[in-house]
């Protein structure tokens, strides 16, 4: 009995939270898979207040002093512009590890030995949390994924070309 | 307005209990803390396979942080004692402690993880004879500021990791096996 109850009572739950669900409704409601912000045509799956902090973060990269930070806040405009069709974008995921963003990788084409699976950067839930979301530090690991998104840090960190750009486009000089 | 169909809207719910009811029941084939220990040498024996480089450093010549706690809580075995993961391959014993000064987003010291790499794994899905886990690999990267650090302090670092997913089978013999991966997420 003592197994069955919290089944018993999960289930119950779940049915309940649906009944409740069946009576809101409303002409504006965001459905889940529905992008947020694909009216303007960025493909950031997020609130739009979370997204205004990705482009901040474009936008220091953009205005960076550094020639390399600039692309890839070039290259990181572009994701965060991709029609949905293409799957490029920034998308909130279920938390991994403790980790703030992160991209899947597979064995490829990549310099490192290894490609993304999707143009798609993950944003775990810790990175909002993190005290890290000024434009400064955004930009700066955005730089970080691009260069998993451009094949050339798998996994292992062994190329080094992630934590260096990091730290490159982390610093607000050339 | 509806927007949804409200037989749909049941069905799907109905579908949504049943797997909740049968997710659950998969939690019940709770492993003891020998299989989890057999499991976890399988898991360590592909993702930290000795010559594999973390920030251009072979683990071997890092020591692995191993996290018993963390995995038998995921596991479902909270109640064990950190002891109770027995290991094959040399470790050592922390907890995510290790990790309280470490930064995806500045380099810190991260003095409680130092060189080594800090591993822990959980389970996705879990039968008794077949399993699907996430193994999550981190250590820091120092190489960006080892030359502007003095000899005695370690370099500052960002905390890297990866986490990928296992699946194992567990053979005749009552023991697990991998079969394969099924991706890997790079922070």
């Amino acid at each position: 009995m003592r197994r069955v109850l919290p089944l018993v009572l999960a289930v119950g739950a779940t049915l309940a939270s649906c009944r409740a669900a069946d009576n809101i409704s409303a002409p504006n409601d965001h459905r889940i898979g529905d992008p947020l912000r694909d009216v303007t045509g960025m493909n950031c799956n997020m609130d739009e207040s979370k997204c205004d902090i990705i482009r901040a973060g474009i936008d220091y990269l953009l205005n960076h002093a550094n020639g390399f930070c600039r692309s890839m806040g070039q290259a990181a405009l572009d994701r965060f512009e991709a029609p949905a069709a293409t799957g490029d974008g920034y998308e909130e995921a279920s938390q991994v590890a403790g980790y703030n963003m992160g991209v899947v990788m597979e064995p490829g084409w990549g310099s490192s030995g290894y490609a993304p699976t999707s143009g798609q950067v993950d944003v775990y839930p810790s990175f909002w949390t993190s005290g890290f979301t000024d434009a400064q530090s955004t930009g700066a690991l955005l730089a970080h994924e691009e260069q998993h998104q451009n094949g050339n840090d798998g996994i292992g960190d062994n190329t080094g070309y992630g934590p260096a750009a990091q730290q490159t486009c982390l610093n607000t000089s050339a | 307005m509806r927007l949804i169909n409200p037989r749909l809207h049941w069905s799907a719910c109905l579908v949504a209990a049943m797997t909740l009811a049968s997710s659950l029941g998969a939690q019940r084939s709770r492993l003891p803390a020998t299989e989890i220990s057999q499991l976890a040498d399988e898991v360590l024996r592909v993702v930290a396979a000795p010559q594999r480089l973390l920030a251009g450093v072979p683990i071997a010549n890092r020591e692995l942080a191993f996290d018993s706690k963390r995995t038998l809580a995921a596991f479902g075995a909270s109640t064990a004692t950190d002891t109770a993961i027995r290991l094959a391959r040399p470790v050592t014993a922390a907890t995510q402690t290790v990790l309280s000064d470490c930064s995806q987003m500045r380099p810190t010291v991260c003095a409680g993880l130092g060189q080594r790499a800090y591993v822990w794994i959980e389970p996705i899905s879990l039968t008794s004879s077949d399993a699907v886990v996430r193994a999550n690999v981190a250590w820091v990267d120092r190489r960006q500021n080892r030359s502007a650090s003095g000899s005695a302090a370690p370099a500052k670092g960002f905390l890297e990791g990866f986490s990928t997913k296992l699946r194992l089978v567990r053979d005749s013999n009552g023991k697990w096996t991998f079969v394969k991966e099924e991706g890997t997420v790079t922070s």
